[in-house]
C-alpha cells in the first residue's frame, strides 16, 4: 500500500506545480495585454513629473535631484548627448538599451520600453530589471539635453514582500504534503481493508464484518457492496451445495430401491410378487427419467441469457391438447376434470408454458384425493389472463407453502410415498412464469389447493 | 369385436400392441410399413388404425393422410418424439389421438376404447338435455352453463343411463349388467360408491335434476321442473 501513498503525494505536488505554472503563465498573460499598458501610462507620468521638476527648478542639482528619486525606490540611468552616462539607484540586470533610443529621447521623443517590452511565456514585464524595461523622457537642464530612464526599483519595493510570499508558498508545499499524507492514510484504510477481504472470501470466508460501511462516500458504497456481494455469494454456495446433496440423494435413493428389487426378483416368487416387484422398478425408472428430464429444462433456462422462443398461439388449443393428453390418467383416479377456456391469443414461449401447465396438471392429478375432482378455469382480463387450477387433494400446510417453489422441496417427506415426486416441478414452473413476467400464486386448505397463474397476453412487454 | 389394424417397423412394438389387443378382446392386423399397411386396409376392412410415426418407404403421417382421404376411420399415431411440433404435424395430418412412446398398454386401450366410441356416437345425435345440463356421450362430458365436465368413465355410463329415461327406477343389477357387463365378479356396492360420487359431484354443481334411492329396488333420475 506504499504505493498508493507515494502516489498520493507526487500526485498533490505535482498538481500544484502544474496549477503554478498555469497559474503563471495565465497571470503574465494577462499583465501582458492588460497591466502594461497602465503601468506604463503610470511610470510615464511619473517620469514625466521628475523631468518637469528638473526643468522648473535650474538650481536642483540634477544628479542630487535624480539621486533622491532613486533612494525613494526608482532606478535611474541619465544620458547626455555627449555621451555621458550616470546611473542612480539599484543595479540595472542588463544594459541593453539602443544608442538610436537615447538619441531619439535626447532628441524630445517619449520612450515607452515598458509598453513595448516583448512579451515572453516566462518572463513577466513587471519584474524584469533591463535598462530596456524603463520609460525614457526628455529632460532640458543648465542648457543640456538629457534623456532620463526610470524604472520602480521592485527589489527595494517589495523585498520583504518577497520573503513573506516565499515564506506562505514554501509552507503550503510542505502542508500540503503532511495533510495529503494523512488524508490518504484515512481514505485507503477501507481499501486495505476490503483487500484483505477479498482474500478472506478467496479462501473460502464469507464472514466479514470489519467493514466500514457507514461511510456516506463512495468508499462506504463499495464496502457496503462488497459486504452484499459476499452475502450472496454465501447464499449461492450454499444453493449450489444443497442442489448436489439433494440430487445426489435423488438418485441415489431409487437406484438403491431398483438395486433392492432387483435382488429379490432373482428369487423363486409367486407371480403376484414378481409383479409388483418389477412395477416398483418401473415406478423408479420413471422417476429417474422425470428427475434428469426437468434437471435438463432447469439448467436450460437457467442460463440468464436462456432465448424465449415466443410465438403468439390460442392458448386455449394448448390446454385443450393438454387435457386429452391427461384423459387416462384422470380417469385412471377416478377424478372428475372440468374446465372452463376461452379463445386467448397469448404471446409466449409454447414449449415451455406447455411445460409449466404439464407440471400443474400433473400435480393436481398426483396429490388428488380418491374420486376427487380437478377444475380449471380461465379468466381473461385486458393486458392479462388468469389461469386457476384447484384440486380436491389434502391440502398444503403453511409452513410447506412457502418452500415448494424451493428446488427439491416436497411436501411429502417420506420418499417412499407412492407419489413419483422429484421437488423439481414447481420450482421449473416458478422461473418459467417470472421468465414471462408472470406471477404464480398458491391457496390451500384442507379441502385442497388452488394455483394461480397470472400472465401478460404480451409477456415481451 | 372390432378389427384393429397396428403399423409398426419395430416388430417388438407390433407384438407387444398386437398381444395387449388381442388380451383386451380386439381382433389384429398387422403391417411393417405404410403400403403393406394400405394393402391390408384394402383386403380387411378395420375399425381403427394404430399407426407408428417413424417408417420406412411411407412414413406414418403420409399414411395417415391416405387413411383419412380413403377410409372413415379414426388413427392414433405413436410418437417416439415428445416434442411439441411432432404433435402439431400429426394433427395436421389429420390423426384423432397420439401417443407418445414409451406409453402403457392400458393407456392405448383407453383411447383406442374412446375413439371407437366417438366415432359411432357420431351421427346419432343422442345428447341429453336435462335443464341446464347438457350429457354429451360422444366425449364422455357434461356441459353446465358453459363448462365443461370430464367424468371417470362409469360415472358417465352411469349417469347417462338414468337420464336417458328420467324417473325410470333401475335395480342394482340392472345397472351392474348394463354398464359393467354380465361377467362383472364385483360387488353391487359398487353401484352404491359411483351413485355416491355421482350424487356429491353434482349437488353443488346444479339442481336441474338429483339422483334418488328407491329403498330395496335401485335408483332413479328426479327431473326438476
Amino acid at each position: 500500500m506504499k504505493s498508493l501513498y507515494v502516489k498520493f503525494v507526487v500526485m498533490t505536488l505535482g498538481i500544484m506545480i502544474l496549477s503554478f505554472f498555469i497559474a503563471f503563465v495565465v497571470s503574465n498573460a494577462y499583465y501582458q495585454y492588460n497591466l502594461k499598458d497602465s503601468n506604463d501610462a503610470k511610470n510615464t507620468e511619473i517620469a514625466t513629473g521628475v523631468a518637469a521638476f528638473i526643468e522648473e527648478n535650474p538650481d536642483v542639482s540634477i544628479e542630487d535631484y535624480s539621486a533622491t528619486i532613486a533612494d525613494a525606490g526608482y532606478q535611474i540611468y541619465l544620458a547626455d548627448a555627449a555621451g555621458n552616462t550616470q546611473f542612480f539607484g539599484a543595479e540595472f540586470g542588463e544594459l541593453n538599451l539602443e544608442d538610436e533610443v537615447t538619441g531619439n529621447v535626447i532628441s524630445g521623443e517619449v520612450y515607452h520600453g515598458m509598453a513595448n517590452f516583448e512579451a515572453e511565456i516566462f518572463v513577466t514585464g513587471f519584474f524584469a530589471n533591463e535598462l530596456s524595461n524603463t520609460i525614457g523622457v526628455p529632460v532640458e537642464h543648465d542648457g543640456t539635453s538629457y534623456a532620463l530612464f526610470l524604472r520602480p526599483d521592485i527589489n527595494l519595493l517589495f523585498n520583504e514582500m518577497h520573503l513573506l510570499f516565499g515564506l506562505l508558498f514554501a509552507l503550503t508545499v510542505l502542508l500540503s504534503i503532511i495533510l495529503v499524507f494523512i488524508s490518504a492514510h484515512f481514505l485507503i484504510k477501507p481499501v486495505t481493508k476490503l483487500s484483505e477481504a477479498t482474500k478472506l472470501l478467496a479462501a473460502g470466508d464469507y464472514s466479514i464484518h470489519d467493514l466500514d460501511t457507514n461511510r456516506k462516500d463512495e468508499l462506504g458504497e463499495l464496502s457496503s457492496n462488497f459486504a452484499s456481494m459476499s452475502k450472496q455469494i454465501e447464499y449461492n454456495d450454499k444453493i449450489q451445495k444443497d442442489f448436489i446433496s439433494n440430487i445426489s440423494h435423488d438418485i441415489q435413493s431409487p437406484l438403491s430401491s431398483i438395486k433392492g428389487y432387483n435382488k429379490l426378483l432373482n428369487k423363486p416368487l409367486t407371480p403376484a410378487e414378481r409383479n409388483e416387484y418389477t412395477e416398483t422398478v418401473d415406478f423408479e425408472i420413471d422417476r429417474l427419467s422425470t428427475m434428469t428430464k426437468q434437471l435438463l429444462i432447469l439448467s436450460s433456462i437457467d442460463h440468464e441469457d436462456y432465448l424465449l422462443r415466443k410465438e403468439t398461439y390460442n392458448l386455449r388449443e394448448q390446454l385443450e391438447r393438454l387435457i386429452k393428453v391427461y384423459e387416462w390418467k384422470v380417469n385412471e383416479k377416478g377424478l372428475m376434470l372440468s374446465h372452463k377456456l376461452h379463445d386467448t391469443e397469448i404471446k409466449a414461449d409454447k414449449a415451455l408454458m406447455n411445460t409449466v401447465w404439464d407440471n400443474l396438471l400433473s400435480n393436481a392429478v398426483k396429490y388428488n384425493a380418491e374420486a376427487g375432482s380437478i377444475d380449471i378455469e380461465m379468466t381473461e382480463y385486458k393486458a392479462h389472463t388468469v389461469i386457476a387450477i384447484s384440486d380436491t387433494g389434502e391440502g398444503i400446510d403453511d409452513t410447506s407453502i412457502d418452500k415448494i417453489f424451493d428446488r427439491f422441496y416436497r411436501v411429502d417427506t417420506a420418499r417412499t410415498s407412492n407419489v413419483a415426486g422429484t421437488g423439481l416441478g414447481l420450482s421449473i414452473v416458478k422461473k418459467i412464469i417470472d421468465m414471462h413476467n408472470g406471477s404464480i400464486n398458491v391457496r390451500s386448505n384442507e379441502n385442497g389447493t388452488t394455483i394461480t397463474v397470472r400472465l401478460p397476453l404480451d409477456s415481451s412487454e | 369385436m372390432d378389427r384393429i389394424l397396428v403399423v409398426d417397423d419395430d416388430p417388438n412394438i407390433v407384438k407387444f400392441v398386437g398381444l395387449n389387443l388381442t388380451e383386451a378382446g380386439y381382433r389384429v392386423v398387422t403391417a411393417n410399413d405404410g403400403r403393406r399397411a394400405l394393402e391390408c386396409l384394402k383386403e380387411t376392412p378395420c375399425a381403427l388404425a394404430v399407426v407408428d410415426v417413424m417408417m420406412p418407404f411411407m412414413d406414418g403421417l403420409e399414411l395417415t393422410k391416405v387413411i383419412r382421404e380413403e377410409y372413415d376411420i379414426p388413427v392414433i399415431i405413436l410418437t417416439a418424439k415428445s416434442h411439441i411440433d411432432d404433435k402439431a404435424d400429426g394433427f395436421k395430418a389429420g390423426t384423432d389421438d397420439y401417443l407418445v412412446k414409451p406409453f402403457e398398454p392400458k393407456e392405448l386401450l383407453f383411447r383406442i376404447e374412446a375413439l371407437l366410441r366417438r366415432y359411432k356416437a357420431e351421427g346419432e345425435h343422442d345428447l341429453i338435455r336435462i335443464g341446464e345440463v347438457t350429457i354429451h356421450p360422444e366425449n364422455y362430458s357434461v356441459d353446465i352453463h358453459g363448462k365443461i365436465y370430464m367424468l371417470p368413465l362409469k360415472e358417465f355410463e352411469l349417469l347417462h343411463l338414468l337420464a336417458e329415461y328420467p324417473g325410470q327406477v333401475f335395480s342394482r343389477e340392472q345397472l351392474i349388467e348394463q354398464i359393467w357387463g354380465a361377467f362383472y365378479e364385483g360387488d353391487e356396492r359398487t353401484v352404491d360408491v359411483h351413485i355416491k360420487r355421482l350424487r356429491t359431484r353434482f349437488t353443488k354443481l346444479t339442481d336441474a335434476f338429483s339422483i334418488k334411492t328407491v329403498r330395496g329396488v335401485g335408483y332413479f333420475l328426479e327431473q326438476k321442473s
